[in-house]
């Protein structure tokens, strides 16, 4: 039973990765544009960092930090499209059949935008982390720091999706979403650390950052990544990937009963 | 007389166009363009108002969107003090003239951003139907006056730095002028980049990405002082995709941080330059039309 | 002819592009942009015609024949490869803004109106771009409320339009500027029977009553029949007919098929075999009879052709009623398709 729904969530996942997979010319120009912002910001970050670094960075670790956050950027956040893809469904009116299918709203869309995010991260972010190592690169010698990575990472992607699939299930009751989703977006930047390590904000913004999700999504896999923390941060990213599936669920079965209401 | 119409009811005289003078270019053709542009952009401007609420969500995208770029530039000036020498207010000043300008341009060349889409859909077909230059039809297609909003983020932060530039003596009265001449300028040069990209489109179709780099990527470039990139970036801001003239080079002098009274003409070079290159592209782009679409 | 009588003129016009040629398989799109591979396609091959002034042409052809592309050239969007063209002795590429005071062009499956705004504001607009006098547009409304009934709907916006409305709408706008040539892409696609007679009665009228000089595409043959003097065929980018319809008609055949259902089938009548006028049918043709193409036992049905110029389809249903019990007529129209691969399969 357990062996049939993995493989059930494994073809959507595939699926979702190959159907990506035609568009590959574009992501690569995308992927070259990205790395010239990269490129802005490791000289804007080269120019202000002091020479004897701040907080635990040197000058080299934050172009690092900067560096690896322009590539998983894509993975965890710019390339989902969860949202929109709900949006779309509840438009359409395709969205009744797609909640009364027997595999449930929720680990449907999640199963399958987990695919085409696994591809956004191998065609969209490892061409950026290559065009971007010609200006010096970092490679994590310690294995299990990879292991961690990669698993920080994975829960990063997996919260993000989580939270772009709440900012779709709110189409239900407005079918405006692009506010949500800016918004959004806007927290990754000012609370995520997408753009800089979170001790350059002052400390009240790194206190209600560290009670946010979105850390999960840059700050704490980039923080696990150049070693400067431990593998504890995963501890949150866990807490948060089942709060957020938690309330995912609960506001799909708010949106069930709102349709099942006004019968679409 | 060209046409002997069979039981005319509508008398040769009454046809406009055919012997209607004056479509060549003129001060008379320029003033009815002028009237022809005011009349279809206050047209766009009512088919927008059909939909208040895109208006309204749309205006604040654009608000929280530029404030992030905002929020980013003043979080490092508070932690770090300055970017190559230069501090908030005066780093304040080379955003504002950007933002005001790029503002400025999307307000008037939103159709610019999406002409894509006329060569997907082919819609550049009935562009070229109509007895106009094609840029003016194209551009008096919308007026987004939500894209005001960009801009009034720009004034916004000149109007706190501009006043602390003046207490510190950094900036004159006389100064103001010329910085209103550079937002003007920096319009211009967004302009010609949008123009250029969007006659890419009459030769490889598709543009949307070619707009990340020719705009997105530099516009934020040049948010920050030009200092702190290495010498081939720098050329590039200044020269191909020359946002940094629009904003850089007249605000550093302006600012006494080096160049000569050449620096507030330089904008004006540029964009005279750039103007005549990238309307010869667009004519060519016309001339090479596919019209693949539909 | 004199210069002065023709309205359209093209020769030697050809128009060909050069596509990428398409990659399949593994990582097709990135193989894609490093490819160099070209093809030419050659959508206008080598076109030469003469319109004179008042004519009213059709110009059919399959789909991809080279159509629209030809029209696109007529009009001054599309600049040929090689040739030349003049409409009203002008030339659409070098004088594309002249000619187009000139000229309406009209596309079926596009409006050129403005979606979200009254349809009043649509003219409004493009009496200004045109520079109508306010008098000129004043009798242009009265007059096109009376052809048209563009008043019914001069304040709902564009977009609510029904698709009969927006079509005449769309065609009272490409006859603002009164253009002596009117150029119109499939103008009747999508409309049901009356919407198709209101756009045919209009077109006939400023034709006739006006000189004004149209030239159509359709894949309706009735537009052809009903309007046009003359019909250009074109395919794969080349003129294979140039004539007029009764003669297209005598060249590729054009039956109309009668198919009927009978509470009975009756015995004896097969495919191939001749009707004639009393309901008795014959393996030769004799005088007025007509073929039966098709017989489809299991379901009763039996089908004639007919020619719509010289029988008419209550006669031939008395014919087929002489054979049984009707149960179910059918009346099937031939496809312009039809006809012109007929006329093909003949040369």
């Amino acid at each position: 039973m357990a062996a049939r729904a993995v493989r059930k969530y494994w073809v959507l996942g595939s699926k979702g990765f190959l159907q990506n997979l035609q568009y590959t010319a574009s992501h690569l120009i995308n992927s070259v544009a990205s790395a010239i912002f990269g490129l802005v910001y490791i000289y804007l970050w080269k120019a202000v960092t002091p020479v004897e670094g701040f907080a635990d960075y040197t000058v080299e670790t934050v172009v690092q930090y900067v560096m690896f956050n322009q590539v998983i950027l894509w993975f965890t956040h710019f390339a989902i499209r969860t949202h929109g893809r709900i949006r779309d469904s509840v438009r359409s009116g395709n969205v009744a059949t797609e909640l009364a299918r027997p595999m449930g709203f929720f680990a449907y869309r999640i199963a399958s935008d987990y695919g085409s995010q696994l591809y956004s991260l191998l065609f969209r972010g490892v061409p950026v982390g290559l065009l971007l190592s010609v200006f010096g690169h970092y490679l994590p010698k310690n294995p299990a720091t990879w292991a961690w990575t990669l698993l920080s990472l994975a829960l990063g992607a997996y919260i993000g999706i989580v939270s772009k699939y709440i900012v779709g299930v709110s189409a239900f009751w407005t079918t405006e979403i692009r506010t949500a989703w800016t918004v959004e977006t806007s927290l990754v930047f000012g609370l995520g650390g997408a753009s800089m390590p979170l001790e350059v904000l002052p400390p009240i913004a790194q206190r209600i950052a560290a009670f946010t999700p979105y850390p999960c999504m840059c700050y704490y896999p980039a923080r696990i990544f150049l070693e400067l923390s431990g593998p504890g941060l995963i501890w949150r990213s866990l807490f948060w990937a089942v709060a957020l599936t938690v309330f995912a669920q609960a506001l799909t079965a708010l949106a069930r009963r709102k349709l099942e209401v006004q019968g679409g | 007389m060209r046409a002997a119409r069979r039981n005319s009811e509508i008398g040769p005289e009454t046809r406009p166009g055919a012997a209607r003078p004056g479509h060549r270019a003129g001060p008379r053709r320029v003033l009815a363009a002028l009237k022809l542009y005011w009349i279809l952009a206050s047209a766009s401007v009512r088919a927008a108002m059909q939909y208040k609420f895109d208006f309204v969500t749309s205006s604040i995208i654009q608000a929280v969107t530029g404030a992030i770029d905002y929020y980013f530039v003043a979080v490092i000036l508070w932690k770090f003090k300055t970017i190559a020498g230069w501090d908030i207010y005066e780093v304040g000043l080379l955003f504002a003239v950007s933002k005001i300008g790029i503002g400025i341009y999307r307000v008037f060349s939103e159709e610019l951003e999406q002409f894509e889409r006329y060569m997907v859909t082919g819609d550049f077909d009935s562009v070229l139907v109509r007895p106009w230059p094609s840029l003016l039809v194209v551009l008096s297609r919308r007026v987004d006056l939500s894209r005001l909003s960009l801009a009034l983020q720009g004034m916004g932060v000149a109007a706190v730095c501009v006043p602390q530039l003046l207490r510190s003596g950094k900036l004159t009265w006389g100064d103001i002028g010329f910085l209103a001449l550079a937002c003007a300028c920096s319009a211009v040069l967004f302009f010609v980049v949008g123009l250029a990209a969007a006659s890419a489109a009459f030769w490889i179709t598709r543009i949307d990405e070619l707009q990340v780099f020719t705009q997105n990527a530099p516009a934020t470039a040049t948010l920050h002082p030009l200092e702190i990139y290495p010498g081939w970036l720098r050329v590039v801001l200044l020269t191909a995709l020359p946002f940094g003239v629009g904003n850089y080079v007249p605000v550093r002098y302006l600012l006494g941080k080096g160049g000569t009274w050449m620096n507030l003409v330089w904008p004006l070079i540029a964009c005279a330059v750039g103007l005549t290159v990238s309307l010869k592209l667009w004519h060519a782009g016309e001339a090479a039309y596919q019209s693949t679409g539909s | 002819m004199k210069e002065s009588s023709i309205a359209i003129r093209a020769s030697g016009l050809k128009k060909s592009y050069l596509v990428p040629v398409r990659k399949t398989g593994f990582m097709a799109g990135l193989r894609q942009v490093f490819s160099q591979d070209k093809r030419e396609i050659r959508a206008v091959d080598n076109v030469s015609f003469e319109v004179p002034r008042g004519q009213f042409v059709g110009y059919i052809g399959p789909n991809g024949a080279g159509k629209s592309t030809t029209v696109k050239m007529l009009t001054g969007i599309l600049h040929p490869t090689s040739g030349s063209v003049t409409v009203n002795g002008i030339s659409p590429q070098r004088e594309r803004q002249m000619l187009s005071r000139e000229i309406g062009v009209v596309f079926g499956q596009r409006t050129q109106l403005w979606w979200d705004l009254p349809t009043v504001d649509s003219f409004d607009i493009l009496a200004a771009m045109y520079d109508v006098s306010p008098g000129d547009y004043r009798r242009f409304k009265e007059e096109f409320h009376d052809l048209l009934g563009i008043g019914e709907f001069l304040n709902t916006p564009v977009r609510r339009l029904s698709l009969g409305q927006r079509m005449r709408a769309d065609l009272a706008a490409a006859m603002l500027h009164r253009p002596e040539v009117l150029f119109l892409d499939e103008p009747t696609i999508g409309l049901d029977v009356v919407g198709k007679g209101k756009i045919r009665e209009f077109l006939k009228r400023i034709n006739e009553r006006e000189g004004v000089t149209i030239l159509l595409t359709t894949h309706d043959l009735r537009d052809i029949e009903e309007l046009c003097d003359r019909v250009l065929v074109i395919n794969h980018g080349n003129l294979v007919y140039d004539g007029d319809l009764a003669n297209l008609r005598d060249r590729a055949g054009l039956p109309t098929a009668l198919s009927v259902k009978y509470a009975v089938m009756p015995p004896g009548i097969r495919a191939g075999q001749y009707l004639a006028r009393n309901g008795q049918p014959s393996p030769t043709p004799r005088d007025g009879a007509w073929m039966v193409t098709r017989v489809d036992a299991p379901n009763r049905t039996v089908e004639v052709a007919f020619d719509r110029t010289r029988s008419t389809a209550p006669a031939v249903l008395m014919a087929m009623q002489e054979l049984g019990e009707v149960r179910d007529v059918s009346l099937t129209e031939p496809l312009i398709d039809d006809i012109i691969k007929r006329l093909l399969d003949d040369q």
